[in-house]
Parts: C-alpha cells; sequence; structure tokens
C-alpha cells in the first residue's frame, strides 16, 4: 500500500467507504493515511 | 585391610570409564558417528577392565580379585554382544599377561560368564531403568560367584567368609549404582534434547499466529483493491496501480509464509559441501534488482572456500542478509562481501554502508518479528538467518554504528574435503 500516490490513495478510501468495502480494509487505508500525515487533506477534502 | 582401599580404587576406575565417558559421549551426540561412539565406549571399558585388572586386591599368591567383571558385564550389556566378545577378549589377554594362577582361571570364568551375558544381552537394552538395574546386577552377581566356585573348587583356593560376602556386596552395590546412576543421566540428557525441540515447536506455534495475523493485512488489501478494481468507470493508469500494489501486498504475504515455512521446517538431510564463491554468485544474481532501485554499488572479494551445509537454507540466509543489508540504504551505498580463511573456519563478511542500529536494537536482533523496518519488515529473516548459520555450526557477529553501516561477520568451519568437488573435477574434463 505504501507504493500507491497520495491521490489515489484518498481516492481509494472515499470509494472504499462509497462501496461499503470491509471494514478491515477501510481502517487499513486510513492508518496508510495518518502514516503519511494526509489525515489534514482528509478534512479539508471532506470539507 | 583386606583389600578394602583397593576395592574403592577398582569403583573409581570404574565411574571414570563406564559412567563418565558414555555421558560426555551421550552429551556431545551430534559430533560423534555411531562407529565413533561404539569404538570410544569399547576402548573406555576396556581401559576399565585393565587399570582393575592392574589394581588388584591381592589375595593368595598368583591370585588376584577386582572388579573386572563388573565393568564386563556394563560395558557388555550396553553394547551389544560383538563388544561382549571384544571385551572378553581383552580380559582374558590381559589377565594372562599378568600371570599367575589366576591366568588360567580367567577363560573359564570368562567364557561360561558370555554365555549368560549374550543370552541376557537383548533383553537388557528392551528392559525400562528398574529392571536393567536387576539384570544387571543379577548378571554381575552371577559372575561374582562363577568366578568364587572357580577358585574354591577347581584351583582349590580358600576364602575367607568376610573376604567373599564383601567382595560379593561390592560387585552387586557398584553394577546397581552404576547402571542406576548412568540411566538417571541418560534420562535427563534425553529430557533435556526433547525440551529443545520442544522449545522450537512452542516458537513455531507461537509464530503461527501471528504470521496469519502478518498475512491477513495483504490479503485484506488484496481484497479490497480487487473490489475497488471491479468499478467499471475505472481509468486504465488507476486499475493498473490498484493491479501493482495487490501484487506487492501478495508478494509481501508470500514471504512471509515462505520464511516461517523454513524456520517450522524440522531439520532436513540434504547436507554436502557447498563451495561459498558459487552460493554469493547466486544470491547477488537474485539481489541486483533490489541493489539497482536503491542504487547500491556491489562489491565482492570471495574465494572458493568449501563449507558443509544444506544449499537452499544457505543461500536463503545470504539473501536474507543481504536483503537486510540493501533494504538499510535507501538512498545509494556500498554492499561488500568478502571472504577469509581464519585457521579452519571461513569468514565471509557482509557490510553496508547504511543507517546502522543502535545499541538496543542490535541486542534485539534476530528476535522473532522485531525489526528496523517498520511495516516493511516481517522481522522473520535475521531469526532464519541467524537459525540457519547455527545449524551449520557457525558463528554470527554483528557491528554495528549508526549511519556507518552494519557489518555482519559470519564464522563457519570450513569442510574437510576428501577429493575435489564434483562439478570442479567435471569443469576440467570439459576443459
Amino acid at each position: 500500500m505504501e507504493h500507491l500516490s497520495d491521490d489515489l490513495l484518498l481516492e481509494s478510501y472515499y470509494k472504499a467507504n462509497e462501496l461499503k468495502l470491509s471494514p478491515e480494509f477501510i481502517r487499513l487505508i486510513e492508518r496508510e493515511i495518518q502514516r503519511r500525515s494526509l489525515a489534514h487533506e482528509l478534512i479539508y477534502l471532506a470539507n | 585391610m583386606y583389600g578394602i582401599q583397593e576395592l574403592l580404587i577398582n569403583f573409581l576406575f570404574l565411574i571414570i570409564f563406564l559412567l563418565f565417558t558414555p555421558i560426555i559421549l551421550e552429551l556431545h551426540f551430534n559430533k560423534f558417528s555411531n562407529r565413533k561412539r561404539l569404538w570410544t565406549y569399547n576402548i573406555s571399558t576396556s581401559l576399565a577392565i585393565i587399570s582393575c585388572i592392574l589394581f588388584p586386591i591381592p589375595v593368595i599368591d598368583g591370585y588376584i580379585f577386582d572388579l573386572r567383571l563388573v565393568a564386563l558385564t556394563i560395558g557388555g550389556l550396553y553394547a551389544g554382544i560383538p563388544s561382549i566378545l571384544l571385551l572378553s577378549g581383552v580380559t582374558v589377554i590381559f589377565r594372562f599377561f599378568v600371570g599367575g594362577l589366576g591366568a588360567t582361571a580367567t577363560p573359564i570364568v570368562v567364557v561360561v560368564f558370555i554365555v549368560l551375558l549374550i543370552t541376557m544381552s537383548n533383553r537388557f537394552m528392551k528392559s525400562p531403568r528398574n529392571k536393567k538395574v536387576l539384570i544387571g546386577t543379577a548378571l554381575s552377581l552371577s559372575a561374582a560367584i562363577i568366578a568364587l566356585v572357580n577358585s574354591t573348587i577347581i584351583f582349590g583356593q580358600t576364602f575367607s567368609v568376610f573376604f567373599s560376602f564383601f567382595y560379593i556386596i561390592i560387585t552387586i552395590c557398584a553394577t546397581a549404582l552404576l547402571i542406576y546412576l548412568y540411566e538417571f543421566f541418560h534420562e535427563s540428557i534425553l529430557i533435556k534434547k526433547q525440551l529443545l525441540k520442544a522449545e522450537k515447536m512452542e516458537i513455531v506455534s507461537h509464530l503461527a499466529s501471528s504470521v496469519v495475523h502478518e498475512v491477513k493485512n495483504p490479503l485484506t488489501v488484496v481484497k479490497g483493491f480487487i473490489q475497488l478494481m471491479l468499478q467499471d468507470d475505472l481509468p486504465h493508469s488507476k486499475r493498473k496501480e490498484y493491479l501493482k500494489i495487490a501484487l506487492l501486498e501478495v508478494k509481501r504475504a508470500d514471504e512471509i509464509i515462505s520464511d516461517y515455512l523454513l524456520f517450522a521446517k524440522p531439520n532436513s538431510e540434504n547436507e554436502k559441501i557447498l563451495n561459498t564463491k558459487e552460493a554469493v554468485q547466486r544470491t547477488l544474481q537474485l539481489i541486483y534488482p533490489l541493489a539497482s532501485m536503491n542504487n547500491v554499488e556491489l562489491e565482492t572479494k570471495v574465494e572458493d572456500f568449501y563449507i558443509r551445509g544444506e544449499e537452499q537454507l544457505f543461500q536463503q540466509c545470504l539473501l536474507n542478509i543481504t536483503k537486510n543489508c540493501i533494504e538499510a540504504m535507501p538512498n545509494a551505498g556500498k554492499l561488500r562481501i568478502e571472504t577469509q580463511r581464519i585457521n579452519n573456519d571461513l569468514l565471509l563478511m557482509i557490510s553496508d554502508s547504511g543507517e546502522g542500529m543502535t545499541k538496543e536494537q542490535l541486542s534485539r536482533l534476530g528476535e522473532p518479528y522485531f525489526t528496523t523496518k517498520g511495516r516493511k519488515g516481517t522481522g522473520l529473516g535475521m531469526m532464519v538467518a541467524i537459525n540457519i548459520i547455527k545449524s551449520m555450526n557457525g558463528k554470527l557477529n554483528v557491528k554495528s554504528e549508526i549511519s556507518q553501516g552494519t557489518s555482519f561477520n559470519i564464522r563457519i568451519p570450513l569442510a574437510v574435503l576428501d577429493s575435489p568437488p564434483k562439478n570442479e573435477q567435471d569443469k576440467r574434463s570439459v576443459l
């Protein structure tokens, strides 16, 4: 997952939520987002 | 007084040659072949017999009493029928050289006794500890009685009742005690061996749950991405990126499982002579793509040294260490592999110019699931590598300095070569 580009990672996060994919998968994406300190982008985009 | 001192000295010889030697042999079980072990055991028992005869209890001129029959009983019972014959031969011949009246009495006693020993030897080996003590004691008691009867009836010697009684008692006690002690030590050594095996199995089962956990994450990611790829409107480039990640994650799961399987696998027996140079070159071929991706320069100074080991395992060990080295140098660096001979050992040095490790990290090196690589590492590679080096009777010494690099010094005993290895000969015949 660490090789995924930032943009696609965030996009995957939304898509995964939208498609109601498994919570573990969503949690793993969240963790990767946190690791890259992209959480603020998440909030920004969510707004 | 009645030769008590001599009898005790005899007893001491029996303890040294019949108790200590077999126990030491048992402790270093792996270092000796079966043949060597049998011969060492026979020689040790022979020494026990000879030293008993050399320090006898002088009773009447030309007649000597000692505990040689106890040595013959225990040595023969544990080593089997060929050894019984050999040890009997030793007894008769050596007693003959000492001379005197007993020299002619001994063959009679020994021949009668051999028959008893041989008939009981099979049953003895199959018996549990207490029965072994019983059989052994009964046999040496009968040997003592045969010896006494033989000398009084056939050779007309007279012994005091006290001496006969004392001789019989010490024979019984010595045999019972020696067999009991040997069985006791033997059992505890066996338990220790089983404990080692159990410990490994414990680690294996402990790892199993962690392996499952470690494998589950990549699988979740793969499943998630495949589900994402099912979207119809996904552009080709994104689909490709998902596929790439999915593939990487599958590879990661695969690595975790194969590392684990290699560790869990019981010691297999495909040992052979390995050429270090060939092994290093093969490793470099495998590791080259990773090295060039990280801009790592490879430098080798490796000569033809031969060691004994399993090809696949040694390969895996080198691969794990070099992979760690390269991963410690994400932005260029140098990986050096050198060999050197130190006495009868091969010194294989693998060093990097990478990040290095702190003292604390260094001390935890080789612990299962300890990794300095964060999520990228499984924490199994180094542990597997260390286990492989240990299995080859080798030692690993790691030196590391922060931001200077780490060097792995592997010391493995060189193989003794009877003839040049086969593939070398083949090459020559082709040339």
